[in-house]
């Protein structure tokens, strides 16, 4: 149908404080967005309606026990797993990322959890860490998040205390780089890649910032992009007029690409 | 050569523990049984035993005491602090990997002058009231720990 836009439901577990923010940004990039707060009288199979799922940012069930691992048991979680093998997008951002790696969705390689969002090693701060930051993006591979084409570079922020990807598997970061599974990067202004404080704000293994499963519909990313998508939002918003500031920053690419992939799925 | 010895202190919230009750809930919703789930933290210390203040029983009782009444490990109000291990149910000691204890002990040693603690570590002391200890290890793998940054021991 010619008119239809893609829904997605941006999942709002208790604790989490980022639902608007992530309806916005999607709405922005010409899709449709309801926000769905899980509670014990949500049926899971509300989800079927919706085409994609953003999970956002914050403290699901306060981080009890380790960050997102209440949430990853929740059988919203298990209708997400299910929905996203059908092919529909999953983004999640900061807690929303460590949820998806505490069910195992990503990578998604075998039916476990495969890796871990340990709590951040920062030489100077403890805990949670606030900053902007550089990501590289250096996937050739198409996939639900680049179909729009993404800068090499992008400026964006942080806003977590357990963000460092890491797994005891040897293997598994060999076999990510191979399926071309790793989106971005933590690097510098210019793109180059230095494992050590503050271009690699919480000592993730291999400069993660974000990993897609192998087919590449399903993202787990720490960084904000939805907090980098206007140019108002950027840190150097002061240079430009009023106009341009309320214009679209790289980081919307992201969400625009998830549009177009979902068009051309509902072709 | 400095000998030391060692300390454990377990610190458990007197109010209702949240992060316990919800791990509870979550146990049972994915099917496991089990009457009850109590949390600790837990901290280990090594004292220096050979200094003469720190050798008598005395000293060390002292000793626990000023660490007990740091508000940095717990808090009066709402903590009730013990050295020694309880003898019920089956306890699950979760540590993560990576954490020497370092930021610990520079707490402990350089802000309040504990200068004859030697090493400190620190983790959280899970208690499994009214299940086998093989169920207990399946929910400790199965929700309280992530393998990939944090490892597990029973406590006898």
């Amino acid at each position: 149908m010619a008119n239809k836009r893609p829904k997605i439901a941006v999942i709002w577990f208790p604790g989490q404080n980022c639902e608007d923010e992530s309806k916005l940004v999607c709405e922005f990039a010409g899709m449709k967005a309801d926000i769905i707060v899980v509670n014990s009288s949500v049926d899971p199979k509300i989800l079927e309606q919706y085409d994609g799922f953003f999970i956002g940012g914050g403290w699901s069930y306060e981080d009890r026990i380790r960050a997102g691992a209440i949430a990853a048991k929740d059988p919203i979680m298990l209708k997400i797993k299910e929905e996203a093998k059908k092919g529909k997008v999953v983004l999640g951002v900061c807690n929303g990322a460590q949820i998806l790696v505490e069910t195992g969705i990503i990578p998604g390689l075998r039916d476990k959890v495969q890796l871990a969002l340990a709590p951040n090693t920062n030489p100077k701060v403890f805990g949670y860490y606030n900053t902007w930051v550089y990501v590289k993006h250096e996937c050739k591979k198409t996939n639900a998040f680049n179909l729009a084409g993404i800068d090499e570079v992008l400026h964006i922020p942080v806003a977590h205390g357990e963000g460092r990807f890491t797994t005891t598997d040897k293997e598994l970061i060999k076999q990510l780089i191979k399926n071309e599974q790793i989106l971005f990067r933590y690097c510098d202004e210019d793109g180059n890649i230095d494992e050590k404080y503050p271009i690699n704000p919480n000592g993730a293994v291999y400069n993660i910032a974000g990993i897609t499963n192998k087919e590449g519909n399903v993202l787990a990313i720490m960084p904000h992009p939805e907090r980098a998508s206007w140019n108002k939002q950027l840190p150097y918003f002061e240079q430009h007029n009023f106009e341009e500031n309320e214009k679209a920053a790289p980081c919307m690419k992201l969400f625009e690409s998830i549009r177009m992939y979902l068009e051309k799925r509902m072709k | 050569m400095t000998s030391t010895k060692p300390i454990e202190m377990f610190v458990r919230l007197v109010v209702p523990d949240n992060i316990a009750l919800t791990a509870k809930h979550t146990l049972h919703k994915i099917g496991f049984k089990i009457a009850d789930l109590r949390r600790e933290d837990y901290y280990s210390f090594s004292v220096d035993a050979k200094d003469p203040k720190n050798t008598k029983d005395k000293n060390t009782e002292d000793l626990k005491n000023l660490l007990a009444k740091t508000d940095i490990l717990a808090n009066a109000n709402k903590h009730k602090v013990s050295f020694d291990l309880e003898r019920d149910g089956t306890k699950i000691l979760v540590t993560d990997i990576d954490n020497t204890g370092q930021g610990l002990l520079h707490t402990l040693r350089e802000r309040l002058g504990f200068a004859q603690i030697q090493s400190a570590s620190s983790g959280t002391l899970w208690t499994f009231i009214g299940c086998k200890e093989e169920d207990a290890v399946k929910m400790t793998k199965e929700l309280l720990i992530n393998e990939h940054y944090q490892e597990f021991k029973l406590l006898q």
